[in-house]
């Protein structure tokens, strides 16, 4: 074992009075409460994700301009939680992996290049907050590995969009299962990169993810409503959805999963 | 110095990325170029139905091959031919071997008309611009990277037109207009809407738009457009034909006809033929001003007109088909013939699906029946010529047609 993990149970320097008013609390309000002090008391944890947003923003400018194809990023449905395991907010608009399969090479390198920018805007973004919220010093294999993460699960979401691969009907009793047990995985791997920023690995910390979600299903459920329709609400906003969607949401979320880490 | 776990993680991050690169530009089939090329319903953007350098079947006609293994399929329209290869659509999209019908790939989808090819500046392959009751989708025509045991593909489709909603389910067999495609634009109707609208090939992005009746719910229901000289014209139910500026959707021109349904356009160099409920004209292309009418007494709420060689190829939707001098709407020759068609010409025969089963086979010259061909199923759709053959979509087959014995 290397001394990645020595720290997994280090006190975050910012736990204070909000964090012990949290600690008489318990659940959903306890983890929202404590990261608002946490944000309270160390405002410059807003900075990283207002930094990505303001990032997305200029990515959604260039996207939208360019020759390639492009979709919106905001769900226009009635409603809709967007969330993405990760902090990361919703921009406005998305590159669908379908529009990169044969693209000719110097295309492909600009939009390659384009995605990643903004998969490192965001995955930067989260390990700055969560380190920052943690106490924990910068360590750029932890960044390694939550890139990884960030990196997966964004390509498995795309992958899965473009084979068409998703629920498309069937009665609403079934529709209601699906989006059951969508939650309820969610819900286990909500604090997945939480753990891998704690600095064990992406499989390892997945397992612990599922294991210590046990009995904070309610807690966690709420807590990715709130992420889930803040970011697509805020998403709509004109102009600077995406800066609000991104900088807010992306920062909550991952303060929030600091808090919760530690209540596990 | 880096961590043995750095160094493994590092090599996955790259192993990672060099996989998605590679995958991204895998050599994908790619249509070449022939004079054989039908690569659009009715032929070109002008709609003429007429390809010089093709020919089919002229006494009778046989199959040549079948191919009916894709259990999904479920097809009306006319098929397109990029060089080696048949794209045939209907509640997907199917690539074929010209030969000998062997599948290259199949994408399952909500397409219902045919595709238009659109040439692309950004991509490897070009792309087809398909309709389906949920709006216009760019398809990679190289069909993307394959999923084994799904007909799917990792980028089979490039693109979403505007206004991309679910499919609506519908009884008809081919509910959709098919999209025009000419240079790197694409020009099509948004099925229930009464926007046409002017699309980027690559993108996918909305050029321009044009609405008709805007505070109509009633849709106006367009027939397929026709592109010449920079002009796009295209008429619609009830009354209407428009001519825009293919650039900027500028409205040059717009004729009202009452009493008379403007069924679809074909752009000639003598000018814009349209036909209608009961007849067909020929129409001014800088002003829209009637150059000939003629009533031919018919009853048409389909179907479009060919031309080729200053002659124009109809039915009249009742039960006569006509050939019409193109310069002044006189008579050629007629024969019987029921019900509404989009005929095709090529190597002097005319090939018109009649009640969309009978495929008929015309003496472009003197309007003799040469032969006539029914089909174990129906529909049949619109035929496209080649090298001596005819292709059809039909119904869960697609069939090649080939001079009988």
């Amino acid at each position: 074992m290397t001394d990645d993990r020595e720290d997994e149970t280090d006190v975050a320097p910012n736990d204070g009075p909000a964090d012990e008013r949290a600690s008489n609390s318990s659940g959903f309000e306890a983890v929202v409460a404590n990261a608002i002090g946490r944000l309270r008391s160390d405002p410059v944890l807003w900075l990283p994700f207002l930094l990505a947003g303001l990032l997305s923003f200029a990515i959604d400018r260039r996207r939208a301009a360019d020759a390639l194809p492009v979709e919106a990023g905001v769900d226009d449905a009635t409603v809709s939680v967007a969330y993405a395991i990760y902090p990361s907010g919703v921009t406005e608009t998305v590159r669908p992996l379908g529009a990169l399969v044969d693209l000719r090479l110097p295309s492909l390198a600009y939009a390659l290049g384009l995605e990643a920018l903004a998969v490192l805007a965001v995955a930067g973004a989260g390990w700055l907050t969560i380190a920052r919220a943690r106490g924990d010093p910068l360590r750029p294999e932890r960044f390694g590995r939550y890139l990884l993460l960030v990196v997966g699960v964004g390509a498995g979401y795309r992958l899965l969009e473009a084979v068409g691969v998703g629920y498309g009907g069937g009665s609403l009793l079934s529709g209601l299962a699906v989006l059951a047990l969508a939650f309820a995985v969610l819900v286990r791997l909500f604090l997945w990169p939480a753990l891998v920023l704690r600095g064990e690995g992406v499989a390892a910390s997945l397992a612990k993810s599922w294991r210590d979600a046990r009995g904070q299903g309610w807690t966690i459920l709420g807590l990715i409503l709130l992420i889930g329709l803040g970011a697509w609400a805020l998403a709509h906003a004109p102009v600077v959805g995406t800066v609000l969607s991104v900088w807010l949401v992306g920062t909550i979320h991952a303060v929030s999963l600091v808090a919760l880490l530690e209540r596990t | 110095m880096p961590s043995r776990r750095q160094l493994l993680a590092g090599s996955a991050t790259a192993a990672a990325g060099a996989l998605a690169a590679a995958a991204l530009v895998t050599p994908s089939a790619s249509a070449s170029e022939s004079p054989l090329d039908w690569p659009m319903s009715r032929y070109d953007p002008a709609g003429t139905g007429y390809n010089p350098e093709a020919s089919g079947p002229t006494d009778d006609v046989r199959v040549a091959w079948s191919h009916e293994s894709t259990g999904w399929f479920r097809g009306a329209a006319a098929p397109i031919r990029l060089g080696n290869t048949l794209y045939a659509v209907g509640d997907g999209l199917l690539a074929l071997e010209v030969a000998d019908g062997e599948r290259l790939f199949a994408r399952r989808g909500p397409y219902t008309s045919s595709p238009a090819r659109a040439r692309s500046a950004s991509y490897r392959t070009d792309a087809l611009a398909v309709a389906g009751t949920g709006g216009v989708d760019g398809l990679n025509a190289g069909g993307g990277i394959d999923v084994p045991g799904v007909d799917r593909a990792i980028g089979q489709r490039r693109w979403r037109g505007p206004e991309r909603g679910s499919p609506r389910p519908t009884i008809e067999h081919d509910p959709t207009v098919s999209p025009v495609a000419a240079d790197d634009a694409v020009y099509a109707p948004i099925y229930g809407t009464n926007s046409i609208v002017a699309l980027d090939a690559d993108s996918g992005a909305q050029r321009w738009r044009a609405t008709h009746h805007e505070d109509d719910v009633v849709s106006v229901s367009f027939g397929r457009p026709a592109v010449r000289d920079g002009t796009l014209y295209v008429a619609n139910w009830p009354h209407q034909v428009t001519a825009y500026a293919r650039e900027d959707g500028t409205q040059r021109w717009q004729r009202e006809f009452d009493a008379q349904m403007q069924l679809s356009t074909t752009a000639t160099d003598a000018g814009v033929v349209v036909t209608t409920r009961h007849g067909v004209a020929l129409l001014d292309p800088d002003d829209g001003g009637p150059i000939w009418r003629r009533d031919l007494e018919g009853n048409a709420t389909d179907g479009d007109a060919a031309v080729a060689e200053g002659t124009i190829f109809l039915s009249d939707g009742l039960e006569t088909f006509y050939a019409l001098d193109l310069e002044t709407g006189d008579e050629l020759w007629s024969a019987p013939f029921e019900g509404e068609t989009e005929p095709v010409v090529a190597g002097g025969m005319v090939y018109a699906v009649e009640d969309d089963l009978f495929l008929v086979g015309f003496d472009a010259e003197t309007g003799t029946e040469r032969f006539r061909y029914q089909p174990t199923e129906a529909p049949l759709s619109p035929p496209i010529v080649g090298d001596g053959r005819l292709y059809h979509v039909n119904r869960g087959r697609v069939i090649a047609l080939e001079e009988g014995e």
